[in-house]
């Protein structure tokens, strides 16, 4: 047997296991310490960082201090740091690889926290951020109309005169009409044809026979020859009369003519310039960016923390190749199913500038399915510094994945506004220099669908002056502003995560548009003043030449009127 | 890897039983080809530590077999990947899955499974044949070699100053 066995061997295993214990016990704080940091800066795209992690096995719990959470948006700031973190964990769950925690309690929980070092981390993706995409699309969807006046010139460089379209196209006419005259004279009875008709007149008058017979036959001819000449003059009265007509058309169009470039300066200057009743939602217009901002924000976040929300199941399909050394971990039913991961009850308490929110969050996992509870929470404070009532609740519920939606409303009553910039356009800044507001949001979220609802409303407003001076539209908004003591201002965001609609009213809307229409109304008048002198200017030439060429007319008035003469002379001769 | 071969050579040319070594070498296999934090690596060290196995061996086919294990790594997964989702072992696995023991032990993790499996399989084999090996190396090879000049050469070159050092005296 000895020959096989040494028995040493059992003291030395014995060193060995109680070796590894001691290091585990050793190292275990850090190993804690580096895998939540790995983990966390993976899932938030910047440094996540922690001052110390105390694991203790009897009782078996963790101690987390000083958590920072970078923004990834602003590396020098913080999106979240909490001073401490108590979680009391499973045991026997944690031998089986599940992290139960039956109670947690976070506190000393801070928003936007200054860094000493920057915490971005190298992006490996260079997929845009829907944050900053979807921003963009707000800028390009809603830019404020610009109020300054534009230069006349370079405007109807692009634009199509109907001044200078109706004198070509009455020029035009009159060259055709004239050459047509010229044609018509050709085919009417001229000189000839009446020098014919006296040669006819005194062969009649001569006559031929005697008696009655060359008086009956005179009778006769003369009869005759008056019906051709009435009938030739016919013809050139009609033609003149038609001349007639087309002159006095000429007339009334190139009159029309001389009147289109005012018509042409007014729908110009109502292209170009902003009408009162364009300025219908101004308060979406300035507020719009801001709200943006913030939903944007709260979206991003969402999908930052959806994965810990819900984690998506891949089945029994075969998953992506794994990374080297890491492998497929495949999972099996449970005789007592529990989530992998699992804060039953968190007890948080959030610090803000105003004081102090707390409550609760229950059931905190990726795997509500297994779990067959919701997520839900309620956080509320009340009489604090600056802030009468807060209260944040909701439901995240993930168990039926297919029918998984997420809902929150929140309420803030009595805050105490300071120096809040309301306007994220910087054309208008306009900053709330102290005001009480109340705020109510309602977000729900089912699968990518969003419909979500904020009504603010403002009492004891009073504006700051920063930023008056910027432009004329800013002067013009600060003074609408500066008689506006209350108002509120309600959004709905609807449509999708990736793409959705950010509507804005308010009652502030009347109150600037008057404040804007005097400006508006001016510059648009400035502007048609302006479009009047240049088009004017533009077309005057061509318009005095086509009334000189309107005289070129009076050459075939002339000559048909002379062909009536000379015919009527004859019937006077007769 | 001059001090590894010196350390092959050492161990092969040592007074130690070649089943001594055999046996070092496939527990070094299962240590080596598995994750090295693994549950079933506590009993890999017992064993080598309570029976007469020669540490030397395990210490060299650990780094060995180590290496072998990152080159094979796709294929103990796949292996592994394929055993744990065969439906006629679904319900062995799924009582495996409930037992406390048997989650340490990550078992149902593809490289886990394919890696222990594979080094179980290999293990007698590889003992017989590395014990086959050994006893045809020490019969047939180790005069010869002695006396060869590539072995006079390796005398006087570095490799045998390592070999001296970590042997601490001649052959």
């Amino acid at each position: 047997m000895k020959k096989f066995i040494r028995l040493p061997g059992l003291v030395a295993f014995l060193i060995f296991f109680i070796l590894l214990t001691v290091f585990s016990l050793f190292f275990v704080d850090g190993i804690v310490e580096k895998t939540i940091e790995k983990a966390g800066t993976k899932a938030v795209g910047a440094k996540v960082e922690l001052a110390d992690a105390d694991f203790s096995f009897i009782p078996t719990g963790l101690k987390l201090t000083t958590l920072q959470v970078t923004d990834p948006e602003a590396p020098m700031k913080n999106a979240v740091e909490i001073a401490d973190m108590d979680l009391s964990l499973d045991t026997l769950n944690l031998l089986r690889r599940k992290v139960i925690i039956n109670e947690m309690s976070v506190t000393g929980v801070k928003f936007n926290t200054a860094r000493k070092k920057s915490g971005a981390v190298k992006k490996l993706s260079k997929t845009k951020d829907p944050e900053k995409k979807a921003l963009e699309k707000a800028k390009k969807k809603k830019a404020i109309p610009s109020f300054d006046i534009k230069d006349v010139k370079s405007i109807l460089a692009k634009e199509k005169l109907t001044t200078i379209e109706e004198i070509n196209r009455i020029k035009a006419d009159m060259e055709k009409d004239k050459a047509d005259l010229k044609k018509q004279l050709k085919n009417l009875p001229d000189k000839k044809t009446f020098k014919e008709h006296k040669k006819r007149y005194k062969e009649i008058k001569e006559g031929s026979g005697n008696g009655i017979g060359k008086f009956l036959g005179q009778l006769g001819g003369a009869y005759e020859l008056k019906k051709d000449i009435k009938k030739d003059i016919k013809k050139v009265k009609k033609a003149r009369n038609d001349l007639r007509d087309k002159v006095k058309e000429y007339e009334q169009r190139l009159k029309d003519a001389s009147q289109a470039p005012l018509k042409d300066a007014k729908r110009i200057k109502d292209k170009y310039a902003v009408s009162p009743r364009g300025l219908g939602n101004m308060t979406g217009l300035i507020f719009g960016p801001e709200y943006s901002k913030w939903v944007n924000k709260g979206i991003t976040w969402f999908h930052k923390l959806k994965p810990y929300l819900a984690r998506e199941k891949t089945e029994k399909e075969k998953p992506a190749e794994p990374e080297r050394g890491k492998g497929i971990t495949v999972r099996f039913k449970e005789h007592t199913p529990l989530p992998d991961l699992l804060i039953r009850k968190a007890a948080v308490s959030l610090d803000l500038d105003v004081g102090t929110i707390a409550g609760i969050i229950n059931n905190i996992t990726p795997d509500q399915d297994i779990l067959g509870q919701p997520l839900t929470f309620n956080l509320s404070g009340e009489k604090m510094k600056g802030l009468n009532e807060a209260e944040i609740k909701g439901t995240c519920n993930h168990v039926v994945p297919e029918q998984s939606f997420n809902k929150a409303q929140a309420k803030l009553i009595g805050y105490n506004v300071k120096d809040l910039s309301v306007s994220g356009n910087p054309e208008i800044p306009v900053v709330l220099k102290n005001a009480i507001a109340d705020m109510r949001l309602s977000a729900f979220i089912k699968g990518e669908d969003i419909d979500s609802s904020i009504l603010l409303s403002v009492k004891g407003a009073n504006f700051s002056d920063k930023g008056k001076g910027s432009s004329q539209i800013a002067r013009a908004v600060h003074s609408a502003l500066s008689g506006v003591s209350s108002f509120s201002v309600s959004a709905t965001i609807k449509g999708t995560l990736e793409n959705h609609d950010v509507q804005i009213k308010s009652d502030l809307d009347n109150a600037i548009k008057n404040g804007v229409s005097d400006l508006v109304k001016k510059q648009a008048v400035v502007l048609e003043e302006k479009l009047k002198k240049e088009i004017l200017a533009k077309t005057k030439d061509d318009l005095d030449k086509l009334k000189n060429s309107l005289s070129g007319f009076d050459v075939f008035e002339k000559e048909l009127s002379g062909r009536i003469k000379e015919g009527s002379g004859i019937i006077g001769m007769m | 890897m001059l001090t590894m071969l010196a350390r092959l050579l050492k161990i092969l040319n040592s007074e130690a039983e070649p089943h001594q070594i055999s046996l070092a070498f496939c527990f070094a296999m299962i240590a080596g080809f598995t994750p090295l934090f693994s549950l079933h690596n506590l009993l890999v060290i017992f064993c080598i530590l309570i029976l007469r196995v020669n540490l030397s061996g395990f210490l060299l086919g650990l780094a060995v077999f180590s290496g072998v294990a990152y080159i094979l790594d796709p294929v103990f997964s796949a292996i592994g990947y394929s055993l744990l989702t065969a439906s006629f072992l679904d319900g062995l696995w799924t009582s495996l899955y409930n037992m406390t023991l048997f989650r340490l032990e990550n078992f149902n993790n593809s490289i886990v499974m394919g890696s222990l499996v594979i080094s179980i399989l290999l293990f007698v084999p590889f003992y017989f044949l590395f014990n086959n090996l050994i006893n045809k190396y020490r019969e047939h090879f180790l005069a010869w070699i002695e006396k060869t000049k590539l072995v006079a050469l390796l005398k006087s070159s570095k490799l045998y100053s390592v070999y001296q050092s970590v042997s601490g005296g001649g052959v």
